[in-house]
């Protein structure tokens, strides 16, 4: 196993840093770590009534998922009881610049008072609706939902909490909660792969294998529509919802060639294939940019597989990453555009085995966030700041995920069945 | 065609199914027995009896020749061909085994076949459907080069997803770098080359 060794020292020592390269040949590691008086920390009570305690374990997980806060007495021992006002002396003098105070009613919903601790004042109280049954995933949800607003509040930043990650698990898909609870197969017809979440949260694309096809589930009716028709000596794969929901991408592979398709997400119907160059080759893996009007993609042209943009007419199409040095034989694939835009994260062949890395559109700040192992597949978060791939570092291929800022990773799926091909989502929408 | 030396085995199909000019139909080598008696030497062993019944004559090749041609056809059909890693092109030890199929096929009209390309578990998964399609194709546009109707040939691709051997290093990944042929109509009536 090739060891990444100088991306290793600078993970250990240097502090959080993003270089700009100065020029494109030039790659640069991302090093970070965390230190504890970095983030603002935050407190969160024992939360009274119903499953209180799984409501605050929720909590605190998934504030710590956001790596934007610190938990500050987490298992509430030496925490000053309250009753009533905080006091907020002694919560300042435990490094705490928020307090998180709530509680189940008996009616089952949650009620929440976030405090300022600098101000000495409640500055939000919400009510959240926990739906469903305790602890069923669609009450974790709720939770979810709940700590995103915490986040918000405390930083500016809405959390990712109330999102889920789908994978391929033995040809089936699957979905898991952000924090890794919850896994459930969502489709179990056929032999599956490459799922891909539409924007509104509501549908996910994958595609079949023997026979070959794009098909899009609606998960709030529990239905599966085939979105392209069964053509003999033809495989369609690799499909991308555009951010504005109107059209799915995919790679369809003919006798002549793969090449890349759009067609009409809502309303089904022919594909139209897009030209990005020279037909007879490999044009494949979509991943569309915010504005929904470029895409970045895969293209076999050069001697190795590489990442290209194209507006989405198959014009102005252009080399992202370059050949790099070495014999990089299976290249740079699957391109992930983040939602906000200021980068494209791939794996690349660094030394015979895949690694994670960012590029920014521009192709110049180059960042490679992986450097033991083997990493395949990035998806990124609603936030453009996390990551989840498939890592083999664990013994066997599961899911991570991976905070692009602080470097921080944690294990997603466990277990001895191999989980791979992850797609993060946007908001999961209320049922 | 390829005059490189083939394997031992492609020869005996070669031979067994390529339209040949003998009389006899020719069955798979056995190991040479005359019928006739070994000269009588004193003090010699008497001569072993022969080890293979006299071929009737005029009667044409018995039910268990013709099961023998028919399996042998479809494992000439059916043989795998290989690649090289990231790659499409048709070796030399490729082009010959995709030529002893050819009269098999021809002499089987009703016989369609399914090539399934497949690649190595290395690359993107979704990158190799794309090259397993492309190795199908590839084979596929050998065998309508070569005279067989491509109406009569499906292909598809399973990238990476199913390899015939598990595991890392060359020595598997080779062997999942390939095209599979299988016999999608008139797998009952397939006959030797010639009977």
């Amino acid at each position: 196993m090739k060891v990444f060794r100088t991306a290793i020292l600078l993970t250990i020592l240097a502090p959080v840093t993003r270089l700009t390269a100065q020029d494109s040949g030039k790659v640069v590691k991302l090093g970070g770590t965390y230190g504890a008086g970095r983030l603002p920390g935050i407190v969160v009570l024992p939360v009274p009534g119903s499953n209180g305690d799984s409501v605050r374990a929720m909590l605190q997980r998934d504030l710590e998922n956001g790596d934007r806060v610190t938990i500050i007495g987490r298992d509430a021992d030496g925490l000053p009881p309250v009753s009533g006002t905080p006091n907020y002396d002694a919560f300042a003098q435990l490094g705490a610049a928020s307090i998180v105070q709530a509680s189940v009613t008996p009616q089952g919903e949650l009620h929440v008072a976030f405090h300022s601790v600098a101000e000495k004042r409640p500055v939000q109280a919400r009510q959240f609706d926990l739906a469903g049954s305790p602890l069923s995933g669609e009450w974790r949800m709720s939770v979810h939902r709940a700590a995103d607003s915490l986040e918000l509040w405390a930083t500016g930043v809405v959390g990712i909490s109330a999102t889920r990650i789908a994978f391929i698990r033995e040809g089936k898909v699957w979905t898991v909660d952000s924090d890794g609870a919850g896994a459930v197969m969502v489709e179990g017809a056929g032999y599956s792969m490459s799922p891909a979440w539409h924007p509104s949260g509501r549908y996910l694309a994958f595609s079949t294998l023997d026979p070959s096809s794009i098909t899009m589930r609606d998960l709030s009716a529990g239905t599966s529509r085939r979105m392209t028709p069964v053509v003999a000596n033809t495989s369609n794969s690799a499909p991308a919802f555009s951010p504005d929901g109107n059209t799915l991408a995919f790679a369809r592979a003919t006798a002549d060639g793969t090449e890349i398709y759009l067609m009409d997400a809502m309303k089904g119907g022919a594909a139209r294939k897009i030209l990005t160059g020279r037909e007879g080759g490999i044009n494949t893996l979509p991943s569309f940019s915010p504005d929904s009007r470029q895409f970045a993609f895969v293209s076999g042209r050069l001697r190795n597989p590489q990442v290209y943009i194209s507006d989405v007419d198959g014009s102005n199409v252009r080399l992202l990453t370059d050949e790099g040095v070495g014999d990089r034989n299976y290249g740079r694939t699957n391109p992930s555009w983040a939602p906000d835009g200021h980068a494209i994260a791939y794996q690349s062949d660094n030394e015979n085995r895949f690694q994670i890395m960012t590029i920014s559109p521009s192709g110049k700040n180059i960042t490679v966030l992986t450097g033991e192992s083997a990493n395949e597949h990035p998806s990124w978060a609603p936030d453009s700041r996390h990551l989840v791939f498939s890592s083999v570092r664990s013994g066997k291929e599961q899911l991570w995920v991976l905070d692009t800022e602080g470097a921080r990773t944690r294990q997603l799926t466990f277990g001895s069945t191999v989980s791979k091909m992850p797609a993060w989502s946007p908001q999961i929408p209320r049922k | 065609m390829s005059h490189r030396r083939l394997p031992a085995a492609f020869l005996a199909m070669a031979a067994f199914t390529a339209a040949c000019h003998k009389q006899k139909p020719v069955t798979a080598p056995t190991p040479t027995t005359t019928t006739t008696t070994s000269p009588t030497i004193p003090n010699s062993p008497p001569a072993p009896p022969p080890t293979v019944t006299p071929r009737p004559e005029n009667t044409g090749p018995s039910a268990a020749e013709i099961e023998r041609m028919r399996a042998a056809a479809v494992a000439t059909i059916t043989a795998t061909i290989y690649f090289d890693y990231d790659k499409s092109d048709l070796r030399d030890d490729a082009r010959s085994t995709l030529d002893s199929k050819v009269p098999v096929l021809r002499a089987n009209p009703a016989v369609r076949i399914k090539i399934a390309g497949h690649t190595d578990e290395r690359g993107s998964a979704e990158y190799n459907i794309a090259l397993g399609q492309r190795r199908a194709a590839a084979a596929q546009r050998y065998l309508t080069g070569l005279g067989i109707d491509a109406g009569r040939i499906e292909i598809v691709s399973f990238g990476e997803e199913r390899p015939a051997r598990m595991g890392e290093g060359e020595e598997a990944w080779s062997k999942n770098r390939r095209d599979e042929f299988e016999v999608t109509a008139g797998a009952d009536q397939i006959r030797g080359a010639r009977q």
